[in-house]
């Protein structure tokens, strides 16, 4: 067949052009190290590089976020610890008062030891991290768990009601702490001073050891506290809330209205109830508190067994937004003789021993999850990283072999032209 | 004695001429387009003498050039589909190149987004961290913004090129038309037997770039001179006579440039009807690849910032403040609505994205095809028809006119066999207030996706505003949420700093398949682009080099029969130069029999 000059000198210029192209590729996986630039060259291994990628820095995300909370849970557990120690001193110091032949001035001495261990026990639960962050505080960190009112001198929770959670897997969210409500103040009692729900706070019974040993060996009024969130206040501006405290004996009956009123905060709440019953003439009756974040109220005349609180609805939905219920009542117990009280503190302090341990083992158990997730997160990543790399990593001893043939193709294709070119009949003529 | 001269002469001249036409051909030998020239030679007519039929010489017959029409064909239809399949591959692989980068591609942007929120999840109370996220989210967004102004940098690129495409159509029209007219004389001086060899190998190298351009069917006439038509017998070329191209705006799209051949009846648009080329190759890159892609761009950043402006919504801020969109996506501004200008009522159609907390499934309902809605008034609870463009999929709408304002919704009554079960996760209003009317056949495109990732933006600048908490108000001790009286949840109305139960929400999307009917997660909807774009360019690759394979086989065959070869015409050289040689020695010796005649008689 016939072959044209022009066409076979664009023959031998395709050929160089070809090698060529297969050279610069070669030369820019090797400076790349990727087997492949764009996802031309391999669609579903772009993909998968993609998705490969995407795992990788979610599961690595999810270990930062394995630190942090095993950071958060360390220091958790190292306050816990602290807390036991403090309650296994208070139980020996009661052990110690329950003695019957103390005299006076060794109750009083060993009141001040209490009164010390109250105020740590108190500075444990408002531990803040480097952040400044109440750990004990729930989802409301800033502010400190506990708080001592000014009315009565208890210490009482106002943190928030729900415990932050972290991501550590896909599926899996461990919480980050514990809230101090849980481990300190919401403790089951059998003492007859526990609230209605029977449960004593961990600085109540403490509270209660140190008044025994002060010889104030004092009744309880009837107290009821709601357990709703009320931080925030209360808006009433549109609507008519209106209920009854009635307190006995007598029985006092203070009418409360509250319709068309807007409260800021709980406090704000407490002052215009407090203010009603002074203008009705029951504020040496009946008295309304704020305890932390909830409201309560006290029948405050006569403490003791005969006297008592309730709440009526009447109208409005004053009941349900601050967690009562309609009629609930509750009832004061009187004087306890001292043995008997310090017998309750007794077994109250072994009942936040074991809120304390229980928050220890829970946090154990979560530090425990941690590290198995830790561990099978570390493998995933590792397993993947092997996938990516085996999708888009070069292999540079095939692609230097490569590279090597090509250039050895391409200096072929040249040598060929040159030799062709030379190949004329013209010469000979 | 005469003859003898004569018949020697006619030799030499031939000789000179073949001579002439093989150094004709070593000149053109790198003429594109060039088909090399012979001399046809036949014997003169004899003189009849007693002895019998006496040879007069050789007589040039022809001059003719080495081409076949059959070749020539499958070269120029080689040509247009090389052309085509060429730039479809060199403007894909730009889309390519753009989504695989991994500086502007959106993955690793999408996966510190998430990581940003997931940071505030877990210190939902630090300002920095908000910071962080805030800023993530406006290169998110930013991320988005670039990548579709690459696609409408290609996408303008791409329209130049096509205007420049067709103006080399009619400059070549021209040429071509203007060397019709020189053929047809060419031929008629000769009566149409000789040829005009160089001008009919211009016109078939004109023909050849056409061909690149856009496939044409070229029919020779007796004339000598080539009709040259497109697509079913539009004429672009008649004898001397030349149609002319030009590019026309779309009807709902002024960006969208369509080919139009002006006629005398006006200008048809024939834009279906262009096939080969690169032409074509472009209006198929534009109609396969960029306008798909960015509209599955446009389709994700829609997805995410109906999803997460959702989420972000039900949430509250640090200050206890109801949380804003996280993304600014929202309002009639963020879905263009086209209507024809064939419209004759005035009616105006708006089209806004469905909220996600009222329709859960809006973000997977999202399609990413353009949607074309007609009023058609069908009666039986059919009022309006909405096309989606991709498929020509219809479903039926119904009207629900409240104060002169429509507001669509899927009619009960649709056409069998749709796969189209709901609204688009839009909803369409027609505003007919104030004497506002529509007509039958009315039309409006509506674009949902097609520019979203330009218009996403971040809607917050204060850290304090990303709404991190839900307030849920849970019991403490029971870790479940209060109730209220109708069994909802209860909200607290305050900051709770450090709730961060809406930022792991967010933060969750990365895992939530809520894309393409609840099928792909955002992460996995960008690696279908990515890996479907790459698809199309790598199989326009193999294309391209196959096409290019038939392309050098019919240069081939056309060059082994029209090509010129050195080596051949050197050889040619030699003989003819011997011919030219020998008949000068016929002359000679035809001379020294004169002389010995001549000396014979003194």
């Amino acid at each position: 067949m016939r072959i044209s000059t022009a066409w076979s000198q664009q023959l031998s210029f395709n050929a160089m052009n070809s090698q060529q192209a297969k050279l610069a590729k070669v030369q820019q996986q090797l400076s790349s190290g990727l087997k492949i630039s764009a996802a031309a060259e391999d669609p579903a291994a772009a993909a998968r590089i993609l998705d490969l990628d995407k795992s990788i820095t979610k599961t690595e995300q999810y270990q930062s976020n394995i630190a942090a909370t095993r950071g958060r849970l360390g220091l958790e557990e190292s306050a816990l610890e602290a807390a036991n120690n403090i309650m296994y001193s208070a139980k020996d110091l009661t052990i110690q008062a329950k003695n019957d032949i103390l005299s006076s001035g060794d109750r009083q001495a060993i009141k001040l030891q209490v009164d010390q261990l109250l105020e740590e026990m108190a500075g444990i639960a408002n531990t803040k991290n480097a952040n400044g962050e109440y750990i004990f505080s729930g989802d409301l960190a800033t502010v400190p768990a506990f708080a001592k009112n000014a009315v009565t001198g208890e210490y009482v929770y106002q943190g928030g009601p729900q415990q932050r959670a972290l991501q550590i897997s896909p599926t899996r969210q461990v919480a980050d702490g514990d809230l101090g409500f849980n481990v300190f103040e919401n403790i089951d009692s059998s003492s007859p001073a526990a609230d209605e729900n029977g449960k004593r706070s961990v600085f109540n019974t403490l509270k209660a050891l140190s008044d025994g040993l002060n010889s104030t060996l004092n009744p309880t009024s009837g107290e009821i506290t709601g357990d709703r969130f009320l931080r925030y206040g209360l808006d009433y501006s549109a609507a008519t809330v209106q209920f009854d405290l009635v307190a006995n004996p007598g029985p006092v009956t203070a009418p409360i209205d509250l319709s068309g009123k807007k409260f800021a905060g709980v406090e704000d709440v407490v002052t215009e109830i407090n203010a009603q019953l002074t203008a009705g003439g029951f504020n040496t009756d009946i008295q309304a508190r704020s305890n932390g974040n909830r409201i309560e109220f006290a029948s405050i005349a006569t403490p003791g067994a005969t006297s008592s609180i309730q709440i009526n609805n009447t109208s409005g939905t004053f009941l349900t937004d601050a967690g009562f219920s309609n009629g609930q009542v509750k009832t004061g117990v009187g004087a306890q003789t001292f043995q008997n009280q310090l017998g309750d503190v007794l077994a109250d302090l072994d009942a936040a021993l074991g809120s304390i341990l229980n928050a220890r083992a829970s946090v154990g158990a979560r530090m425990n999850a941690l590290d198995s997730q830790e561990s099978q997160n570390e493998k995933y990543v590792i397993d993947t990283k092997s996938t990516l790399s085996d999708t888009q990593d070069l292999d540079y001893a095939d692609a230097l072999s490569k590279y090597q043939s090509q250039s050895t193709a391409l200096q072929a294709a040249q040598q060929t032209f040159t030799k062709i070119k030379d190949l004329s009949l013209f010469k000979y003529l | 004695m005469s003859g003898l001269l004569a018949t020697s002469l006619s030799g030499l001249l031939a000789a000179q001429r073949s001579l002439e036409t093989v150094q004709h051909n070593i000149s053109n030998v790198n003429t594109e387009g060039y088909s090399r020239q012979r001399v046809e030679q036949g014997t003169k007519a004899a003189q009849f003498s007693g002895e019998g039929y006496i040879g007069q010489g050789v007589n040039v017959n022809n001059i003719t050039r080495s081409y076949d029409q059959f070749i020539g064909k499958q070269l120029n239809s080689s040509l247009a589909a090389f052309g085509d399949s060429d730039r479809y591959h060199q403007l894909a692989t730009q889309v390519d190149n753009v989504m695989a980068d991994p500086s502007t591609g959106m993955a690793p942007t999408m996966n510190r987004f998430f990581n940003a929120l997931n940071d505030v999840a877990n210190d939902p109370s630090s300002i920095p961290s908000r910071q962080v996220l805030l800023s993530e989210t406006g290169t998110l967004t930013q991320n988005f913004n670039t990548m579709n102004s690459r696609f409408e940098e290609i996408r303008a690129q791409n329209n130049h090129d096509m205007g420049a495409m067709v103006n080399d159509i009619n400059a070549l029209a021209k040429s071509i038309a203007d060397l019709n007219v020189q053929i047809s004389t060419g031929l008629g001086k000769t009566q149409g037997l000789k040829q005009p060899n160089d001008l009919l190998d211009q016109q078939g190298a004109l023909l050849s770039k056409l061909s690149e351009i856009v496939n044409v069917s070229v029919v020779p006439q007796n004339d000598g001179s080539s009709n040259v038509f497109i697509g079913n017998g539009q004429a672009l070329v008649l004898k001397a006579g030349v149609g002319t191209f030009t590019t026309i705006q779309s009807e709902f799209d002024p960006g969208r440039l369509e080919i139009g051949l002006k006629t005398a009846n006006g200008t048809a648009n024939i834009t279906s009807q262009i096939s080969g080329g690169s032409l074509a190759g472009s209006l198929r890159f534009r109609d396969e690849v960029l306008d798909p892609a960015q509209q599955k761009l446009g389709q994700v950043a829609a997805g995410l910032a109906m999803e997460a402006n959702a989420l972000h919504n039900n949430g509250f801020d640090l200050k206890g403040k109801a949380g804003v969109d996280l993304f600014k996506f929202s309002g009639a501004e963020a879905i263009p609505v086209v209507q024809s200008s064939l419209n004759t009522g005035n009616a105006v159609v708006t089209a806004n994205f469905q909220d996600v907390n009222a329709n859960p499934s809006a973000a997977g309902k999202l399609d990413f095809s353009d949607f074309k809605l007609t009023y058609v008034n069908a009666g039986g609870g059919v009022d309006y028809t909405l096309t989606r463009v991709r498929d020509n999929q219809v479903i039926n709408l119904t009207a629900n006119t409240v104060a002169g304002i429509s507001t669509l919704s899927f009619a009960a009554n649709q056409p069998s066999n749709i796969d189209v079960t709901a609204l688009p996760g839009i909803d369409i209003t027609v505003d007919l207030t104030g004497g506002k009317t529509i007509s039958v056949g009315d039309k409006s495109v509506i674009r949902p996706t097609y520019n979203a990732a330009e218009k996403i933006g971040v809607n917050i600048d204060d850290p304090i505003k990303i709404a991190a908490a839900t307030n849920i108000e849970v019991d403490p001790a029971t870790n479940q949420p209060v109730l209220d009286g109708l069994g909802n949840p209860v909200i607290i109305n305050g900051a709770m700093p450090n709730d961060n139960r809406n930022a792991l929400q967010l933060a969750d999307l990365r895992n939530k398949t809520s894309l393409l009917g609840g099928t792909a997660s955002f992460n996995g909807t960008y690696s279908q682009i990515v890996s479907g774009v790459g698809a199309l360019t790598h199989a326009a690759e193999f294309s391209a080099s196959a096409q290019e394979t038939l392309l050098n086989q019919a240069k081939e065959s056309m060059s082994s029969l029209s090509g010129v070869n050195l080596d051949e015409e050197a050889a040619n050289l030699i003989k003819f130069q011997q011919a030219y040689q020998a008949s000068a020695q016929s002359i000679s010796v035809a001379r020294s029999l004169f002389d010995t005649l001549i000396g014979a008689v003194r």
